[in-house]
């Protein structure tokens, strides 16, 4: 049996046991084919070549133009005492976590606003300062070399832009916190090592200064006592507005209680008119019956006839009792000046008191028996009915002022409630921004309270940021490492040359060789005839002694 | 064409290659029943210039060597490669003998190596109608008369539509293929066509066979 019968051979009872034969390396199923990518790696070999020297000549090129970097670091300590606790916040509360917080600083040290001020400090000229590696006096490749990396990083003075810093200092700028410190380290990188440490020193310090603006507590503190001040002036502001409104515009001390009591006195007034207008009408009803008596035919007469003594005496008995009393008073007179009552001249006096006195009752003895006599008198009815009249009368006029004043009550009452009722909308806006105003007041008291108790407990600093170590001067350069640029592009190229042969060779079904040919069923490969090449006829030999 | 007659060349150690690769073929094909059964035998391929005349050649060359009667027919009458390897007239050949202006024995190039007897492809305006008589399966087995084997080289099927006269004709075929040429499906598709006419395939030979990866890294493997 030949060496091939029984290649063959095997291979029949392989396809009879298929799944009991082990299967030949790199002819596995589900997996890379091994050996049909080898032989497309060893066939495509100067596409391999070429990729690796493509990627090579990159790597060359970024070796040669890459500028040198310079890397700065300082160092930042946080800390976020009282994290814990509820923050100092006029607007609202949170509550956090010192890790929460760390993290945050980190992010918060990279805003657009802070790196806007490094940029206006440093100038944009500065940041993008062209690049000038090693120094005037080389000569030969080194100045070659040199050259290439100048012209290559060149700035355009016109792209010199405070945007264009702005973008290098966010690619060139880093702030990280390791995990479970309180340390943030900063990084600048450049291409010179004293602008890498200009730009991050004048950055910490604008972090410093940052910080303190916007998320220091003392700030929040001060913040706090500001608002619970200015909501004070507000407040009086719009109470003394409402007042002013009040007394030079309304002329009331409360709106509201004026209102309401003119809207009182306006039905009250009403009701009386209503009121004087009935008595006013029975009052002038009255004065017209009244009038009839003492007016008009059926008046009362005047004056009536009436019989009578007459008294003659009346006249003389008065200027009798005059004189009796004036001598009763010269009496008196002496007695008072220490005159005795035996003294001639009192007993004089008391002589003709008695002879005044005997007299004037003879005098009413004559009047008590005078004869008497008929006498026209005036009509008592008649006066009581013109006393009537004149009460109705004055009635009259009393209602009808009284009514005539009510109505003037009225009109005056209404016109206030109408002016009132105009100036209600400027006072309700005034009272409700004196209400807002008072509620405002009231809040940021609470909260200005609360925030001086929390700084009188020592917990209004939630988190400080403060320079350990300054931003240094670099050394020695950071990078590039030219040598691992080129290992880099070579590696890349080769890689590059490999993944284009694997994408091409997994679907390939073209027949390349003996076994791709086998797998069409029913066919089977009774000859091969290499190629009649010297390499390839020693590789078939070796195969034929491998056994294929 | 892919291979050449093997020289013999003791320093390449090309010729004992492709003797032992011939070696191979031969005795897969006597397993097969070449010469108890089929002896006329085709060497097809898909497209043109496979290789299938200088593998057919090189056959007839290891078995006349060996002291075998081969006559090699070279039924390619659009590409002629024959006469020109042998050394041997080009005409009249296998077109004449087919279109009856020569006979056999005027075709026939006695011995151009030992024991090899070639029938050149000759001179013919129209392949195609050549093979669509009975001519050639009778010239075939005249060859035969006082010979071990006839070895046929057939035109190739996609290139010559009297390919599948020729195989219906043969007592066998092998399918050669190139290596590196064809995908899959068309090689399928052929041997399917090839079915279908009838005429036992034997198998196939790769042709022009590179081994890619070097020995060292086979070895590893």
């Amino acid at each position: 049996m030949t060496k091939n019968l029984a290649d063959e051979l095997q291979r029949t009872a392989r396809q009879a046991l298929a799944g009991l034969h082990p299967t030949t390396q790199g002819e596995e199923p589900g997996g890379l084919p091994l050996r049909r990518l080898l032989a497309a790696v060893f066939r495509t070999r100067y596409l391999v070549f070429g990729t690796t020297l493509f990627g090579l000549l990159v790597g060359a090129f970024l070796a040669t133009t890459s500028a040198n970097s310079y890397v700065s670091e300082g160092q930042f300590l946080f800390t976020a005492t009282g994290a814990e606790q509820t923050l100092v916040d006029s607007i609202r509360t949170t509550q956090t976590s010192q890790e929460t917080i760390g993290t945050a600083a980190t992010y918060i040290l990279s805003t657009d606003d802070l790196m806007k001020r490094v940029v206006e400090r440093v100038t944009p000229e500065r940041i993008l300062a062209p690049y000038q590696p090693g120094s005037k006096d080389e000569s030969g490749v080194k100045s070659i070399f040199f050259r290439i990396q100048r012209d290559w990083n060149a700035t355009q003075e016109d792209k010199r832009t405070p945007e264009e810093a702005l973008k290098l200092l966010k690619r060139t700028l880093t702030v990280e916190r390791p995990r479970g410190t309180e340390v943030l380290i900063a990084r600048c990188t450049a291409n010179n090592e004293l602008l890498a440490q200009e730009i991050l020193s004048a950055y910490m310090d604008e972090a410093i200064k940052w910080h303190i603006e916007k998320y220091d507590d003392e700030k929040r503190y001060e913040e706090a006592k500001k608002r619970a001040d200015d909501a004070v002036v507000v407040r009086d502001v719009a109470r003394h507005a409402l007042r002013e409104f009040l007394d030079r515009k309304a002329n009331v001390a409360d709106f509201e209680l004026e209102k309401k009591r003119l809207q009182t006195e306006e039905i009250e007034a009403g009701a009386q008119i209503t009121k004087l207008s009935d008595d006013l009408a029975i009052a002038q009803s009255l004065a017209a019956e009244a009038k009839k008596q003492i007016d008009g035919p059926a008046a009362l007469a005047r004056q009536t006839m009436v019989k009578k003594r007459v008294d003659g005496t009346t006249v003389s008995r008065e200027l009798m009792q005059q004189d009796r009393a004036k001598r009763a008073s010269e009496r008196a007179d002496l007695l008072a000046k220490g005159t005795k009552p035996t003294d001639p001249q009192v007993l004089e006096k008391d002589r003709a008191i008695q002879i005044i006195t005997k007299d004037i009752e003879q005098l009413s003895v004559e009047a008590a028996n005078a004869p008497e006599t008929t006498v026209l008198e005036d009509n008592p009815d008649f006066k009581i009915a013109q006393a009537n009249y004149s009460e109705r009368t004055s009635e009259v006029a009393t209602l009808t002022a009284r009514l005539s004043w009510a109505k003037e009550l009225h009109t005056n009452t209404l016109a206030n409630l109408k002016r009132l009722m105009g100036l209600e909308p400027e006072f309700e806006k005034l009272s409700n921004a004196a209400s807002i105003a008072e509620d405002n007041m009231k809040s940021t008291h609470i909260t200005w309270q609360a925030a001086q108790q929390k700084h009188d407990l020592g917990l209004g600093n939630v988190s400080s940021l403060k320079k350990v170590q300054e931003a240094s001067l670099p050394l020695e350069k950071e990078g590039p490492n030219r040598g691992k640029q080129l290992l880099g592009g070579l590696l890349a190229g080769l890689f590059l040359g490999l993944g284009i042969i694997v994408l091409r060779s997994l679907p390939d079904t073209v027949i390349r060789t003996r076994d791709d040919l086998e797998r069409i069923d029913g066919l089977q490969v009774i000859g091969v005839m290499p190629r009649l090449d010297g390499r390839n006829l020693k590789r078939h030999s070796g195969l034929r002694e491998k056994g294929w | 064409m892919a291979n050449t007659i093997a020289k013999h060349d003791p320093k390449s150690g090309r010729s004992e290659i492709i003797a032992t690769e011939l070696g191979y073929l031969w005795s897969n094909l006597l397993q097969r029943g070449v010469v108890d059964t089929h002896r006329t035998i085709g060497f097809c391929a898909i497209g043109d210039d496979e290789g299938s005349n200088t593998l057919a050649a090189n056959l007839a060359l290891f078995l006349g060597s060996k002291g075998k009667r081969i006559a090699l027919v070279e039924a390619s009458l659009r590409e002629k490669a024959l006469a020109g390897i042998f050394q041997a007239t080009p005409s009249p050949g296998l077109a004449e003998a087919l279109a009856g202006t020569a006979s056999l024995r005027d075709a026939l190039r006695m011995q151009v190596a030992p024991g090899v007897d070639l029938v050149p492809a000759g001179e013919s305006t129209d392949p195609y109608w050549s093979f669509t008589g009975e001519r050639f399966r009778v010239l075939v087995k005249e060859v035969l008369a006082d010979r071990d084997l006839c070895l046929v080289d057939v035109p190739g099927l996609n290139r010559a539509p009297e390919a599948s006269l020729v195989v219906r004709a043969l007592d066998a075929v092998i399918l050669v293929v190139e290596a590196n040429r064809h995908h899959k499906d068309v090689v399928q598709r052929n041997v399917t066509y090839l079915r279908s006419l009838g005429t036992p395939v034997l198998g196939a030979v790769v042709n022009d066979l590179v081994h890619e990866i070097p020995t060292v890294v086979q070895k590893l493997m």
